[in-house]
């Protein structure tokens, strides 16, 4: 991806010009389509949505004076316009791979055997994340996962009717505890430098 | 039918794999360049695609898209090593514990039990738990059995001694009682005295139907409904008219009311004779 450029203060205020005419409001608008396109780029499936993000607003800012304002194009689509081509040459030069089921991206640990086939720090942060959980939360992620392929609709059935929810109100919930365990196992894993 | 949050996670699954018309896609990029509140939506459908293909739901094409298009950065590689782990876990956690029983009752029980185990997840904690609440059950059970038996306990031992010579038992008060009336087999109303019973009662139980020299009966003492003494394996007597039943019951829980004592025999006991009496 070609970056043989710097983003001049100049550039960067045109483009906030652009934005609005309110330095402030600007500044809000800069932000909400900075994280806008942070998430595009994460849920394209790109590594570092930060810096592509950064790459998209530096080339809008680049070419902002040749917009022709009398066109009524939204922000939003310029913006979109730049990230589509700057997710397709990320595409080009990281080239999307089939990762191969012998990888070890594709070693689930479904098919172990042991708790001993895991990796005893990821399992010890597992286990040292779920016991920071309420024990009501702890049981139900264990509950939620603890069933086979063939089980798993009844079983999550069976827990959606016991604790009195809807099964998509589960799914939520089970969900955001992920969300917490993930969080507090990458932590953990950061602080033991994996 | 699918309510629309569950189109919305299907569609982003689909356009996360790369399934999508090119126009749809579109639709969604913009969607979310300029709607924040998508995000957790997109992250549930991101974690379900992931639980979807480690159940094995997705269609062929499907697993090959999430390999090609999906599984592509090292945040979703590592969120999926962590969902794989998580699973694993629970699933290494859920066989150390029974699980499959017959009927309903157990099966919630196992259920609670199973939950309790997953608070403490490391093996030998839960086997440890295991062996305590093991102790902690059986001191229940013997206590309870201690204080709620221990007079029938002490009676049934009493009862289990050789009752035939009434001619012993004649200072021991003593009620004789046909099934059904409310009137002892002298033809009196059989309503006790309290102040007259001494620390025992002698019941004489006159059978309705002849007994077989095998049976043994069980005998409960009624009273609102309630059974509040029981009495099993108890013998039979032969006298001029027929059998009865001769037993002690504690004169202790004969306060004022009307009593049932229900006999049956121990091996049929859909066929119950039914005592009436009343304490004045």
């Amino acid at each position: 991806m070609k970056k043989d450029y710097a983003l001049k203060q100049e550039d960067f205020d045109a483009l906030l010009a652009w934005l609005s005419a309110n330095r402030e409001e600007a500044g809000v608008l800069y932000e909400n389509i900075r994280k806008g396109l942070i998430r595009f780029f994460r849920f394209r499936g790109c590594n570092d949505s930060h810096t592509l993000a950064d790459e998209t607003i530096n080339r809008v800012a680049l070419k902002v004076s040749t917009f022709d304002s009398s066109k009524n194009v939204k922000t939003i689509t310029y913006f979109y316009g730049f990230a589509s081509n700057v997710f397709l040459e990320y595409s080009r030069t990281t080239g999307k791979r089939e990762v191969s089921l012998e990888s070890e991206d594709f070693q689930p640990w479904q098919n172990s055997k042991t708790p001993d086939d895991l990796s005893n720090a990821e399992c010890d942060c597992l286990e040292n994340c779920l016991s920071t959980l309420p024990p009501k939360e702890r049981a139900l992620i264990v509950d939620y996962y603890a069933k086979d392929k063939s089980e798993i609709f009844e079983q999550r059935s069976k827990l959606a009717e016991e604790l009195n929810l809807k099964k998509p109100a589960l799914h939520t919930k089970v969900f955001r505890i992920k969300n917490v365990l993930r969080n507090c196992i990458e932590a953990c894993l950061a602080k033991n430098n994996l | 039918m699918q309510s629309n949050e569950e189109i919305n996670i299907s569609n982003f699954k689909q356009y996360m794999l790369g399934n999508l018309a090119p126009a749809e896609s579109e639709a969604i990029d913009l969607q979310i360049i300029s709607d924040e509140s998508l995000e957790e939506k997109l992250m549930w459908a991101e974690s379900e695609l992931m639980e979807d293909y480690l159940d094995e739901t997705l269609s062929p094409s499907e697993m090959e898209l999430f390999r090609k298009n999906f599984l592509i950065s090292s945040e979703r590689k590592a969120q999926f090593r962590q969902i794989s782990l998580m699973r694993n876990y629970a699933r290494n956690v859920a066989k150390a514990v029974p699980e499959k029983v017959s009927s309903k009752e157990p099966e919630k029980f196992f259920w609670k039990l199973r939950k309790f185990f997953s608070l403490n997840l490391k093996p030998r904690i839960a086997m440890f738990a295991l062996v305590v609440i093991s102790l902690f059950a059986v001191g229940i059970f013997y206590y309870m059995a201690d204080n709620q038996t221990a007079s029938e306990m002490a009676f049934a031992e009493l009862n289990q001694k050789d009752l035939s010579n009434l001619a012993e038992l004649e200072n021991i008060f003593t009620v004789n009682l046909m099934s059904g009336t409310f009137r002892d087999s002298s033809g009196t109303e059989s309503k006790l005295q309290p102040d007259k019973l001494g620390d025992k009662v002698l019941f004489r139980l006159a059978l309705p139907v002849a007994a077989a020299a095998s049976d043994t009966f069980k005998v409960e003492l009624v009273k609102d409904r309630k059974v509040v003494f029981t009495q099993t394996n108890l013998r039979f007597y032969s006298n001029p008219n027929g059998q009865e039943l001769r037993l002690f019951l504690p004169a202790s829980p004969l306060k004022k009311g009307e009593y049932q004592i229900k006999a049956a025999k121990e091996t049929a006991k859909d066929s119950i004779f039914t005592y009436n009496f009343a304490v004045g």
